[in-house]
């Protein structure tokens, strides 16, 4: 006898009917973000376990309130670098939720705004409450020496998160604190497990549980965190803390030089937008790009290839086996095909955190053949890539206009393909054609068509003056789609 | 109105009991009826039988679950209707993707042990799915009986398409692995 997938289709149909009358009504939980914060808290550790100076866009005060963000959401984290402590009272069935009697700075977690007032008084920065969910807000306190995170879930406001910067003079409840050595923090919870951090972070480790987590840094002073997230972290924390090869996300280019050296080509500075640059760095068998959001150059993101020799702290890395991809990320997730996320692969992929800014493993043949960690930051799309303008015009050089297609501009990528952007000298020399866009951004050709430059201006006039006497830019590589719409202007593109 | 009213009437074969059912549950039933066979045509056929079978299932049947009860019928005339139109190469709706997905649970050797009928593998299946958890049931159920899209699915769960892909990957393995323990399968 055969059952078919059709007769198992006739069976679900006689499911209980509770189960169906469940899913019909079932309403999803609100999704738990972690705004900044988090990410904040993660970064600060970096900032806490790092002697070198690092990372502008990273780093936080923690006196200032800081501008509302857009969530992170809170994705299964990064396997490579979990340990646990468990508590000294893990069987506390009152408060399982929490890091179980411990304290720090005398703050537990669980505790309402009177209490921390009661504790630590009433000289700090609060931030705006913010509506992350249906029933669910948060907002934060900023002391001089430490950061608490409420939420309030409908029931009022309780303490779910608090940290402490390197400089801080609070302690854990144990005594633990900024500076206290791996000695004594091991003396104080005998039982943890350490994560020691490789590459650049030799001189670190870290502690994490279901609550508290301590990054080590003899030097800088340490960085505690005691949170009600349990074994659970963010993208921001998967991206931050992710190590490939002794790279992590938001080294400065001097730390990748020190960790790889400095056999490497790097691509010309591109700038996506007036505050945001880019630049990539081929070393045989990783792409590392950098960004600079106005602040110092930052490592974004990293892609291995199928040559590179480097591995994620779980020992992963290019021609590991899927099998053993699942086996360290047990969470990892495949990326559906119908996923919105840029530049989709044809085949569908492995990744843990963001599926467009996460850790990524591409397999084929059951082996991986790229990983990729972030963008920390995502970038921005090319100015020519986010017009919205309807029209796309082209004019000639005499300034006569010629309708070229009627759509929207921000299609105007699949008209022109800009590859391999370099820094170049144009020729003194009004631009051959320009494209408008209608909204104030010119897109200037020069030469056989193969020199353009994206102005913005408000009058045309002004700005064919500034095509004609700037003599810098960026080249550009047209497709022959570009040259045919210019032979056959008329044409339009579906 | 209720469903214990709409019940009323039923039993007491007063044919309001017909616009009062397609009032409250047309559009939910017709919603099944279209995921399976991608036909606003076709969909509206089912449920005006679906209505009908109701009409002759009650009495003496009186269903606990009226909803589940009526979404039951719909989608089985769907698929029987389904069923005659693949006859005549005539695709449509998510059916054919869903058994395409339902192949994974299906062994390699294919062969049965013991046939179920269709309620006894349902008791088989309700039993397995009790035993995951609520948003994994849902998902499941949404996108196999209810015959969701994976996108859909996802929404009703709260996570992205890829996850929801990813969970029910896992639950169809997972449901294999339990239906071979259970002696279902050789």
């Amino acid at each position: 006898m055969e059952m078919t997938s059709k007769e198992l289709l006739r069976g679900i149909g006689a499911l209980d009917s509770a189960l169906v009358e469940e899913a019909e009504t079932y309403q999803a939980p609100p999704a738990r973000h972690w705004g900044r914060w988090v990410a904040v808290a993660a970064c600060a550790a970096i900032v806490a376990v790092a002697s070198w100076q690092l990372l502008p866009r990273l780093t936080t005060k923690t006196t200032e309130t800081p501008p509302p963000q857009p969530p992170v959401t809170v994705p299964s984290g990064d396997q490579g670098v979990g340990t646990v402590i468990p508590s000294d009272d893990a069987d506390d069935a009152a408060a399982p939720e929490y890091a179980a009697g411990e304290t720090l700075g005398g703050v537990a977690l669980g505790m309402t705004q009177e209490e921390v007032e009661a504790v630590l008084g009433s000289d700090y920065d609060a931030t705006e409450p913010r509506e992350q969910s249906e029933n669910y807000m948060d907002l934060c306190w900023y002391y001089p020496d430490i950061n608490v995170r409420f939420v309030d879930e409908g029931a009022g406001w309780f303490v779910q998160e608090l940290m402490i910067p390197a400089d801080s003079s609070l302690t854990l409840s144990t005594g633990i604190g900024v500076d206290s050595t791996r000695e004594e923090i091991l003396a104080a919870y005998p039982d943890a497990t350490v994560a020691e951090e490789g590459g650049l972070w030799s001189a670190s480790m870290r502690y994490a549980d279901s609550g508290l987590w301590i990054f080590l840094d003899s030097e800088a002073g340490n960085y505690i965190r005691l949170t009600t997230l349990p074994l659970e972290t963010g993208n921001g924390d998967l991206l931050t803390n992710t190590s490939i090869g002794g790279l992590t996300l938001g080294l400065s280019r001097e730390m990748v030089e020190n960790v790889l050296g400095t056999d490497y080509e790097a691509s010309a500075v591109t700038e996506l937008r007036a505050n945001f640059k880019t630049v990539t760095w081929h070393y045989p068998g990783a792409e590392l790009r950098f960004a600079d959001t106005g602040d110092g150059w930052f490592l974004n993101h990293i892609r291995l290839s199928d040559d590179s020799t480097l591995t994620l702290a779980t020992g992963i890395g290019v021609h590991s086996t899927e099998a053993e991809v699942w086996a360290a990320y047990p969470d990892v997730q495949v990326a559906a095909a119908e996923d919105p996320y840029p530049e989709s692969p044809a085949s569908p992929f492995l990744y843990c955190g963001d599926v467009r800014g996460g850790l990524r493993f591409y397999v084929e043949l059951n082996a991986v053949y790229a990983i990729e960690l972030g963008p920390l930051t995502l970038e921005p799309e090319p100015l020519w890539q986010s017009l919205t303008a309807a029209e796309i015009v082209v004019h000639g050089a005499d300034g006569s206009q010629v309708t070229l297609i009627d759509r929207a501009a921000k299609n105007v990528g699949t008209v022109l393909t800009i590859s391999d952007p370099e820094p170049a000298e144009k020729p003194g020399t009004a631009p051959n054609w320009w494209l408008d866009f209608g909204n104030g951004v010119y897109l200037a050709v020069y030469g056989q068509g193969d020199l353009a430059t994206v102005y913005t201006g408000d009058h045309l006039d002004t700005t064919l003056e500034t095509m004609t006497e700037e003599r810098t830019g960026v080249y550009l590589d047209l497709d022959s789609t570009l040259e045919s719409a210019m032979e056959h202007p008329t044409e339009t593109w579906d | 109105m209720d469903d214990e009213a709409i019940l009323t009437l039923y039993l007491a074969r007063d044919q309001e009991a017909i616009r009062e059912t397609d009032l409250k549950y047309g559009a939910y039933c017709r919603r099944i009826s279209q995921q399976i066979l991608g036909s606003r045509e076709d969909a509206e056929e089912c449920v005006n039988d679906t209505w009908l079978q109701a009409w002759n299932k009650i009495p003496p049947q009186r269903p606990q679950y009226f909803q589940a009860f009526l979404g039951r019928i719909a989608r089985n005339l769907s698929l029987d209707r389904w069923d005659r139109r693949q006859a005549k190469k005539r695709g449509g709706g998510q059916t054919n993707v869903l058994l395409s997905e339902l192949e994974a649970c299906l062994p390699s050797s294919d062969v049965l042990e013991r046939r179920l009928e269709e309620q006894e593998l349902g008791n088989l299946l309700s039993r397995w799915l009790f035993q995951q958890p609520e948003k994994n049931r849902v998902a499941f159920v949404r996108r196999y009986w209810y015959a969701d899209s994976l996108a859909e699915t996802a929404a009703r769960i709260g996570c992205s398409t890829g996850a929801a892909k990813s969970l029910l990957h896992r639950m169809r393995h997972n449901l294999r692995n339990y239906l071979e323990k259970e002696g279902v399968w050789k």
